[in-house]
């Protein structure tokens, strides 16, 4: 395998997939930044499934990373994304190794993810188009180095070019080019790279407005499954995939303190009470996690929405009480 | 009875190749090499299965099915 830049996946927890690629590249470049990972600049969002925008369900997003790129953290190593469309659709694997083995650059390209990664939740389920980082070639196998999640988190993965073909040609980018999506991205770093250094008061001032966004979020609508039963599973899919973008952010959050503590940020005994307290968050919203995991293994197809709704809008207090934590220490 | 639940169940976790020393029978399950959250609720629904009953929904939250004693105690629970 020819590498444009070997990388390692960035796999502390998983964000998604575009996250994950960002600090997969930002952490091989500075390796500090997998500490900025770790910072609470989320929030509690609903989102619209691909296959119906009626279905509404709950994840997290992080902050400014999709609308406001020079306020988000990783701007001082990825300054930006540079679109490109193929010249030449019937050719455009030999424009994207030259990408790779000439102008030995790090390259993202749509892909439909119905025909991409076996062990991929969409994999020939359902069709969603995303970006997925391609940093090898290997001439002799014809296969290239691919960057992307599946059930078994952000990994490296080696796809067959006639995959590739498929899974691009299948993207929204080439299928709706209304949409004006590019077919790829390269990426252009900032020449000198600061290292990054996690600090309490950020931690708390995005401490302090979780604690209001936490109190005003509902779960009224949310994961209100309407379809016929053979649908059933493809929307719980869809659910699982908010679930584990929540539960894997809980995970971020035990190593956002173990760091805080680590570096004197926060002491000892915060560090413990957090870290209880993050640890029932974690087992609650594994156990929703495990809640929908049964429905598509089983013939039981009811939600109870009011109990998981219940539930959840405990864990959000449970949060809320953890973050109230810093900001009381600081007093 | 206490020894076939065990038992009968330690085969369930044997055919999702998870094999436990007795120090690790309250370790919690995600802790345990193999398994990831698919396998967890496959288990607990073979298990289920095995002593014909159904997990509910209130069951995943607040039975605390994390080890395999609380999955022994759980299910005896059930069966009884």
């Amino acid at each position: 395998m020819q590498y444009s830049i070997p990388l390692t996946p960035y796999n502390d927890f998983w964000m998604n997939c575009i996250l994950n690629s960002h600090y997969t590249i930002a952490s091989q470049l500075e390796p500090s930044y997998k500490y900025a990972s770790y910072m609470n600049d989320y929030s509690y969002k609903t989102w619209g499934a691909a296959i119906d925008y009626s279905f509404m369900t709950p994840t997290i997003e992080v902050l400014d990373y999709s609308t406001n790129w020079d306020k988000y953290i990783l701007s001082k190593v990825i300054v930006k994304e540079e679109p490109i469309f193929f010249k030449d659709m019937d050719h455009f694997v030999e424009e994207l190794k030259h990408i790779i083995l000439e102008k030995k650059q790090l390259v993202k390209i749509h892909v439909d993810l119905f025909y991409w990664l076996p062990k991929n939740i969409a994999w020939e389920k359902f069709h969603m188009s995303h970006y997925s980082i391609i940093n090898g070639y290997d001439p002799e196998t014809n296969m290239y180095a691919v960057l992307d999640d599946d059930i078994e988190g952000y990994r490296t993965h080696e796809v067959p070019e006639e995959r590739l073909i498929r899974a691009f040609m299948n993207s929204t980018a080439v299928t709706t080019p209304a949409n004006g999506e590019p077919h790829a991205f390269t990426y252009q770093f900032n020449d000198e790279i600061e290292p990054y250094q996690l600090s309490i008061r950020d931690v708390r001032r995005n401490a302090e407005r979780l604690v209001e966004e936490l109190a005003q979020f509902s779960f009224d609508g949310l994961w209100d499954i309407k379809a016929a039963a053979d649908q059933f599973d493809d929307y719980i899919s869809i659910s699982l995939i908010g679930i584990n973008i929540i539960e894997n952010r809980h995970l971020g959050n035990n190593f956002l303190i173990q760091s805080l503590v680590e570096i004197g940020q926060i002491d000892e005994a915060l560090g413990k009470e957090m870290s209880r307290a993050n640890k029932r968050i974690q087992q609650g919203w594994k156990a929703i996690k495990q809640i929908f995991i049964n429905k598509t293994l089983s013939d039981d197809k009811q939600l109870n929405l009011n109990l998981i709704h219940a539930k959840g809008k405990e864990l959000l207090e449970m949060e809320k009480e953890m973050w109230s934590l810093t900001l009381v220490a600081a007093k | 009875m206490e020894s076939t639940v065990e038992s009968r169940v330690r085969e369930i976790f044997k055919t999702y190749s998870v094999v436990m020393s007795e120090d690790e029978l309250d370790t919690p399950i995600d802790e345990l090499w193999g398994i990831d959250s698919i396998t967890h609720v496959q288990i607990l629904t073979a298990t289920a299965q095995e002593y014909n009953f159904k997990i509910s929904d209130e069951d995943f939250l607040f039975s605390d099915l994390t080890t395999f004693n609380n999955i022994v105690a759980f299910v005896k629970k059930k069966s009884a």
